[in-house]
């Protein structure tokens, strides 16, 4: 159910990117998410539908790419993709580590409608 | 026209708990953000502590829930300073929530601020509230796999209390693989044993709370 909490923050921010490119009707909204934020694709789709009703962004639609789980081993620096919620380096077995990608929430592009921006 | 940008989605939410980071180190506070499922014993751990720690740290707590002032009206009988959140529905805590509390609470006056979140295993992990530690509770009652089927929380979380421990003779909740589970997803982590209910384990919280100080 997070994907009601992202649904809003996309539109929040998607706003302050309009804003800050002299306003627009927005028709498409491209993403990165991280394979990390266990972001259900269904679930953020229809929560955004709920939520962009009534705002400048009720006529978008969502995009987005997920990008893979990166962790690089605390001991032998490796990286590699964890396959298991569990992370554990397949070159010295060590467990845990850092993450290097798959932790993405970000908007990367915006389109507005043709002859709705503020030029 | 396509507008090219990189922004962070969580950026708003960011910001702000920046703020409160910084106004928690001005006044010299430190803050724990207590999450987890409804009904662990967050209110009873924060209690446990107010009860032990009183007249010795100077407390203040934050309540955050969907809707009543039940949990602040708990705390508030232990007369420490609380300010309660409403999210009238909302899931989580937002920064910004907890810097207006922080003003109503006068943070300068405290050493100590419990934030309890709403009871979710979710969502509260992904919104940064600028706290200085963040605390996972688990009670026996829920079942050893929530690490393994929660795993973020437990990866960011800087403690894991284990709570309701008296009731593990009636339940097939597997110790071993929770504490397992929980070193697998945070090598380091301390896991406290706790039982609010018969005392167990209370001192071993306070402990840990006062080295944060």
């Amino acid at each position: 159910m997070h994907e009601f909490s992202i649904a809003e923050a996309i539109i929040h921010a998607t706003q302050e990117v309009v804003q800050a490119n002299g306003g627009g009707k927005v028709e498409e909204i491209h993403l990165r998410i991280g394979e990390l934020r266990q972001v259900v694709p269904d679930a953020l789709l229809f929560a955004f539908d709920v939520l962009k009703q009534d705002t400048p962004l009720a006529e978008a639609s969502l995009h987005w790419e997920t990008v893979p789980a990166q962790v690089r081993c605390k001991a032998c620096n490796t990286e590699y993709h964890p396959n298991d919620v569990f992370w554990e380096c397949p070159s010295c077995g060590a467990i845990g580590g850092e993450v290097v990608a798959g932790e993405e929430l970000d908007i990367v592009g915006v389109t507005l409608m043709e002859g709705s921006d503020g030029d | 026209m396509e507008i090219k940008v990189v922004k962070r989605i969580m950026e708003a939410n960011e910001q702000h708990a920046e703020v409160v980071r910084r106004r928690l180190r001005e006044s010299g506070v430190v803050a724990l953000n207590l999450i987890s499922a409804p009904g662990s014993g967050k209110t009873s751990l924060i209690e446990a502590a107010i009860r032990e720690l009183k007249g010795r740290v100077r407390i203040g707590v934050i309540e955050g829930d969907p809707d009543t002032t039940r949990d602040a009206e708990r705390i508030a009988r232990l007369d420490v300073p609380v300010v309660q959140i409403n999210t009238e529905g909302g899931c989580h805590l937002e920064a910004t929530m907890v810097l207006r509390a922080l003003e109503e609470i006068e943070v300068d006056n405290l050493q100590l601020l419990f934030i309890e979140n709403v009871g979710n295993l979710v969502c509260p992990v992904v919104f940064d509230l600028g706290e200085t530690y963040r605390v996972a509770v688990v009670s026996a009652a829920e079942g050893h796999d929530k690490p393994a089927k929660y795993p973020a929380l437990f990866r960011t979380a800087q403690v894991t209390v284990l709570n309701k421990i008296d009731l593990m003779p009636y339940l097939d909740f597997d110790e071993e693989q929770f504490t397992a589970d929980v070193r697998r997803l945070n090598p380091e982590i301390p896991i406290l044993r706790v039982s609010c209910r018969t005392g167990e384990g209370v001192s071993e919280w306070t402990e840990w709370l006062l080295q944060r100080l």
